[in-house]
């Protein structure tokens, strides 16, 4: 009894974490609750086996992941995607910056334009996106969840941000605010 | 450090994965050249902006109950409504004098006292709030009237609320001793440990990620001054022990004490 309660205890601070996670990577409410909820599950069986002192929260998303990819992806039967990052050359590196006026502007129009370019990203660049920037994990940590080397988890992260870059940008433009500022 | 080396490493600094040397290189950078400082700010306030418009859903309320009721922890139900209600409370009542607290780190007006863990450790005295075991789970007092433990209580109490490893530090050689601790979940700042010493001085000790830590610009100001601070690698990845004192002098002799340059 003291050790359910003391995974409750643990588990719930990061609740809105995994949920979030979870609806980023299967797009549905109710896909996301049962996605987390076979993640508790797991997270309990194995709770005798979590190291003390280990980082908690990158626990339970590296058995979030698994569940998402492992399970998840083949009950919904998602073809998997071609991680291009790995595979296609970079032709165009050049990288538009934002100004914090533009992005202020930006915030301003953005509604629901950053879920949508997200949304469109691979599953596998998404999730190391969403697990970074969101959740703060470190690349050692998204490593370790992913079961990917560090170099596969910057490469993806590149790749994911130079995208919603370009398509934020491109959104920037269209309402006619843009000052663009490439990087190479 | 040139443009374009900062520009390839914004995204390492902004995460946290550059070591201390290469991240103080970009800093100094960021703090010199004034376009690559705005992209950084850019990058910062895109960051924000993706976050707020795509990353900050939080649970429906039924799903704690529904993950209570699985086959797995049917014999743990989560704690009852009313339970849950006071721990809440509880949580609302640390954030708000977190915040106070924060506050007073950030931005003491000239007339307050300097020294904000006695400011801290007074204001504790007299309302019984704040640095309080008896009254939060999160949060440790060392006054007598709510501390029971007589060896590394500060230790045992991060052992027992945390569920990863932080830090605190054993300053006695230097005069100071704990009076509190507590323990922040926000991202930013993990853990915080209050020192004081009987000549009246203070020492306030954060573990903050490194990329906060080497933000460009004063990270703590006290009595609208800033504070002289010390850094120190956590030992933990992507993570800075931050120390503020109230005087150079006292950090000249943290940093003696403990062979910082």
């Amino acid at each position: 009894m003291e050790t359910q309660q003391e995974f409750a205890d643990r588990v719930k601070p990061h609740l809105d974490s995994l949920y979030r996670t979870a609806l980023r990577m299967t797009g549905e409410k109710s896909s996301a609750e049962d996605l987390v909820q076979e993640t508790f599950l797991k997270a309990f069986r194995g709770f005798g086996q979590f190291e003390p002192g280990s980082n908690f929260k990158a626990w339970l998303f590296t058995i979030l992941t698994h569940a998402y990819i492992n399970d998840y992806r083949k009950r919904s039967r998602s073809p998997l995607v071609t991680d291009f990052a790995e595979v296609e050359p970079e032709g165009n590196d050049e990288t538009p910056h934002f100004s914090a006026e533009d992005v202020e502007r930006l915030a301003d129009r953005l509604g629901d334009q950053a879920k949508r370019a997200l949304d469109r990203l691979p599953p596998e660049h998404r999730l190391v996106f969403v697990l970074s920037t969101f959740e703060d994990l470190s690349y050692k940590e998204i490593s370790a969840a992913l079961g990917v080397p560090i170099g596969t988890v910057m490469s993806r992260l590149f790749r994911a941000r130079a995208v919603l870059r370009r398509e934020l940008a491109d959104f920037a433009r269209q309402e006619g605010f843009f000052q663009e500022k490439s990087d190479r | 450090m040139k443009c374009h080396e900062s520009k390839r490493h914004l995204d390492l600094f902004m995460d946290g994965e550059l070591s201390v040397p290469e991240n103080l290189k970009v800093l100094e950078h960021l703090n010199l050249c004034r376009p690559c400082a705005g992209i950084y700010e850019g990058e910062k306030a895109l960051r924000a902006a993706l976050c707020a418009g795509a990353g900050r859903e939080t649970a429906p309320a039924g799903l704690a109950e529904r993950l209570a009721g699985g086959p797995a922890l049917e014999a743990a139900p989560l704690p009852t409504i009313g339970r849950r209600r006071r721990r809440w409370s509880s949580v609302a009542a640390a954030a708000v004098f977190l915040l106070v607290m924060l506050t007073l780190l950030f931005t003491t007006p000239a007339e307050m006292p300097k020294a904000l863990a006695n400011e801290i450790s007074e204001k504790h005295i007299q309302s019984h709030e704040g640095f309080c075991g008896a009254h939060r789970d999160d949060c440790l007092c060392l006054c007598a009237r709510c501390n029971t433990e007589t060896v590394n209580p500060v230790g045992k109490f991060f052992q027992r609320r945390v569920p990863y490893e932080v830090c605190s530090h054993e300053l006695k050689d230097l005069g100071y001793e704990a009076i509190g601790a507590e323990f922040w979940s926000r991202k930013e700042l993990v853990c915080l440990t209050v020192y004081h010493n009987a000549a009246g001085n203070s020492i306030t000790h954060g573990l903050v990620t490194t990329k906060i830590a080497m933000e460009p610009g004063p990270l703590f100001v006290c009595d609208g001054a800033e504070r002289p601070v010390v850094m120190m690698p956590s030992g933990k990845h992507g993570m800075t022990c931050v120390f503020v004192f109230d005087s150079e002098s006292e950090a000249t002799r943290f940093r003696m004490a403990r062979d910082l340059k």
